[in-house]
């Protein structure tokens, strides 16, 4: 029924950003970000991100969120991806740096056990939500090379093939990586703890890995393979996406920029995160809709991983006597907004569907 | 620590602040003469817009309220609920758990938060429970502050998905192995263990939708007795609409009538955060927050473009065994309030309005962190007997000699509510309610003068007028003090003030 066909594909590494440490294999779950009726520049309909260039984090919990990490809070998370002022708004930086956002009642975290009337904050539902402006997100977003050194894509044959210290052979290497902001829930300051839950943000796309050229007499020359991008794992299967496309060569010049012709696909991905004495990046679980399963997704654009029982694990709860799930619900909205959203949801077998592996 | 405030500009209806005072004077001078004269029918305030206009598109986070004194079931259903069941994926998430829409389009009335596994009723266990409980014993009904807030939700709402749309092209497949930063470079993996091609399958907002949030109104059965309806239009993905904005408006004056209420229930209750959902404390909290720091209103009138996706909300009639209708009394893009009318007069419990808000907070410019935050809609059913009673008692508690507000900061506001003070919007809530049993019409002058767009509402920073609506307070309850006693407590404070 589905033909079966190899793919050849480039090392694909998981990364976090600076003090986070990606455990190969943690849960993760992802979305397509498309708007539909819309047309790439090859002049083929497919998923292609939505002008509206909107994410939304929104805290709907009563624990509080950091996004970033803290120890490096001058540093712009989404190169690429963020940052351009929304219409309309006079909204400064272009960068996004790390930021707290309260729960909806705005105490609670790992270090103020218990809460006290002093710091229940009258602000606390003030800030829980954030709308970042995305810039120009159909170009292939900034990643990393083998160095964990931030690069830029090459906009010339010459930029391609210049020698990179700490790089190997050129600007673009084989060897890429996406980088990834993380988000620890629990915390207003950042720091893991046995209390925490952390996520990392990543967005990834099915194009942007390059390899040397296999192809005979082009030994100097690089190869652009569609590349996948992450999909459903729940710490043991793991699964990915990628679209089909033609590979193309670098050789030419008229190749560049090549972000700007070739065909490529967004994907926004959250996968458990954590660090030693931190947060457990595994007690994460994939979510899909009622029918599906991380070997057979039903939709591209909307995903959520849970952490089952995580009132138990911050020892913060809604009322008294009650578990409750974290859910972070990733959504990509065809016409409307991308958003993460983190809500609290009574622990309760039937209602919350658990991803079920299919071999 | 939560007040009235001054109203922020002095243009009310359009008025420079001098002829509103002409006014004021007018309508008191009218209310010296003889008995008790008719209050003014209410007047409404300027509707700028017919609906909200949300920049959150996709996703809705909701607060919800119920300040009323009767048990409220809410849930959402959708105009494309069938996509929705379909495939599955719910239409909101919350404290309450998650939801999708039944074969009827609706979901199921959401449990009340301090009870998520206990089906709501509408009698035992709803909803919204009420804000002000009553307790009937041998013919007599008291009221008291609900003292587990259970009368409030928050939930995250997926109003606008109307279809699907599929993407060929598309492989999915597992993988060989991941490896992590640090892993020698090379061409070693991942790989796909046979990657197929499939057809994949998106949520599509293409299509105009209709989404609501529903709430029945319940009187002691299962059967409702009112039903509001807070609508969401989606405009789907080729349309181009936006509604001119008004700066000028802005929400402060219903959301003080609104933390009026909750300000007395909470210094009634003097809760211990440790014995409650505090997350509920929180949310009122955030609620005053709102009141105190100014919404980022809309200010830019600009046009959806064509492929965007636009929202509005609007408040349905309501339906119930007085057939009352909904009326939209102020309205601007960023709120709307909607009043309960009727031909007949409709018992106390069921003179309730529906206020809607958006809330964003926009970047102070303190940091470089700041941004915009997304839409939070804001719903709030108020019983206009109780806004009315508190409205009572701030007057005979808070405004003494010379009829100005006692204690009147700088700022213009009223100070909290003491705990004695607090249980008198109460007491005072049995007592309209009993001469509403005896004359109804005194307690239409009563509710007409101290509830929504009443005079009180408009004019409480007017010493003058405050004085005239004491004097014709003070008419009613001698009429009325022999054959409910408990008035008499009041009638001494109203001639000693």
């Amino acid at each position: 029924m589905i033909k079966r066909k190899f793919l050849l594909c480039f090392l694909l590494i998981l990364i976090t950003a600076f003090s986070n440490i990606a455990f190969a294999n943690a849960p993760y779950a992802n979305i397509m970000a498309f708007t539909e009726n819309t047309y790439n520049a090859n002049g083929v309909k497919g998923p292609n991100m939505s002008t509206l260039n909107v994410l939304n984090i929104i805290n709907l919990t009563p624990w509080e969120i950091y996004v970033g990490d803290p120890t490096q809070p001058d540093s712009n998370m989404l190169p690429g991806f963020a940052g351009k002022p929304l219409v309309g708004q006079n909204t400064n930086p272009l960068s996004v740096t790390p930021f707290p956002l309260k729960g909806i009642n705005g105490v609670n975290n790992s270090s103020a056990t218990p809460p006290t009337n002093a710091n229940i904050s009258k602000n606390g539902f003030a800030f829980h939500s954030v709308q970042i402006a995305l810039s120009n997100p159909n170009n292939v977003w900034i990643s990393t090379n083998s160095s964990n050194a931030w690069v830029a894509p090459a906009i010339n044959l010459t930029q391609f093939n210049q020698p990179k210290s700490g790089g190997v052979g050129g600007i673009y290497v084989a060897n890429t990586g996406y980088v990834s902001m993380p988000i620890t829930i629990n915390t207003l300051t950042g720091t893991q703890s046995s209390k925490t839950a952390t996520l990392n943000f990543m967005v990834t796309s099915s194009m942007d890995f390059a390899q040397p050229s296999s192809y005979s007499g082009q030994q100097s020359c690089y190869e652009f393979w569609q590349a996948p991008a992450l999909g459903y794992g729940d710490g043991t299967n793991n699964y990915g996406w990628a679209t089909s496309t033609t590979n193309e060569t670098s050789c030419l010049e008229s190749k560049f920029p090549y972000n700007n012709s070739w065909n490529v696909t967004q994907f926004l991905t959250i996968q458990g995160g954590g660090s030693s004495g931190g947060s457990n990046a595994n007690a994460w679980v994939p979510v899909l809709t009622a029918s599906g399963a991380i070997s057979q997704p039903n939709f591209l654009n909307t995903a959520a991983l849970a952490y089952p029982s995580f009132s138990t694990t911050s020892g913060v709860t809604v009322v008294p006597g009650i578990n409750y799930d974290l859910v972070a619900y990733l959504q990509s909205g065809d016409y409307a907004d991308y958003s993460l959203i983190f809500m609290a949801v009574p622990t309760q077998d039937a209602t919350l569907a658990k991803a079920k592996a299919k071999k | 620590m939560y007040f009235f405030k001054r109203t922020k500009t002095m243009l009310r209806n359009g008025l420079p602040y001098k002829a509103t005072l002409v006014l004021a004077l007018l309508l008191a001078i009218n209310s010296f003469s003889g008995a008790a004269a008719l209050a003014a029918a209410a007047q409404p305030n300027t509707i700028s817009a017919q609906a909200i206009q949300l920049q959150t598109y996709g996703t809705l986070p909701v607060m919800i309220f119920n300040l009323t004194q009767s048990p409220i079931n809410f849930g959402v259903s959708s105009d494309h609920s069938a996509n929705y069941i379909s495939g599955g994926y719910p239409i909101a998430i919350g404290l309450s758990g998650m939801f999708n829409p039944q074969s009827t389009g609706d979901t199921i009335a959401f449990p009340n938060v301090t009870t998520p596994f206990v089906p709501a009723d509408g009698v035992v266990s709803a909803s919204l429970m009420p804000a002000v409980i009553g307790t009937t014993t041998a013919g007599t009904t008291t009221y008291a502050a609900n003292s587990k807030w259970s009368f409030m939700n928050v939930f995250n709402f997926f109003p606008s998905w109307s279809g699907s749309v599929n993407y060929g092209k598309t492989q999915y497949g597992a993988f060989g192995a991941i490896n992590s930063l640090g892993a020698t470079p090379g061409p070693v993996g991942p790989q796909f263990t046979g990657a197929p091609n499939v057809t994949a399958s998106a949520q599509s907002m293409n299509a105009e939708s209709k989404a609501s949030i529903w709430m029945n109104l319940y009187g002691g059965t299962t059967t409702p007795i009112a039903e509001y309806t807070v609508n969401i239009q989606s405009l789907g993905g080729a349309v181009s609409a936006y509604q001119p904005n008004s700066s000028t408006q802005n929400p402060v004056d219903w959301l003080g009538v609104a933390m009026g209420i909750m300000g007395d229930i909470d210094s009634f209750c003097n809760p211990d955060v440790y014995d409650m959902a505090g997350v509920l404390y929180g949310l009122y909290n955030s609620f005053a927050g709102m009141f105190q720091t100014e919404s980022d209103p809309l200010t830019t009138n600009q046009a959806y473009p064509a492929k965007y996706n636009g929202v509005t909300v609007s408040t349905a009639s309501t339906t119930g065994t007085q057939l009352g209708t909904m009326t939209l009394v102020d309205g601007s893009v960023n709120y709307q309030m909607n009043v309960t009318t009727a031909t007949t007069f409709l018992p106390i419990e069921q003179q309730n309005g529906v206020f809607a808000m958006t809330w964003r907070q926009a970047p102070q410019g303190t940091s470089v962190n700041e941004r915009n935050s997304a839409d939070t809609l804001i719903i709030v059913v108020i019983n206009n007997g109780l806004y009315s009673s508190n409205s009572v008692q701030n007057v005979i508690n808070k405004y003494l000699n010379g009829n100005s507000a006692s204690q009147t900061s700088v700022a213009g506001v009223l100070p909290k509510s003491t705990k004695e003070q607090a249980a008198d919007t109460f007491k005072i809530l049995e007592i309209l309610k009993a001469i509403a049993q005896k004359d109804p019409q005194d307690a239409k002058i009563i509710i007409d003068t101290f509830g929504f767009n009443g005079q009180y509402q408009k004019e409480k920073n007017n010493p003058a007028a405050i004085a005239n609506m004491k004097a014709s307070l003070k008419t009613i309850f001698a009429k009325h003090q022999r054959e409910i006693p408990a008035i008499k407590a009041y009638l001494t404070k109203l001639e000693q003030k």
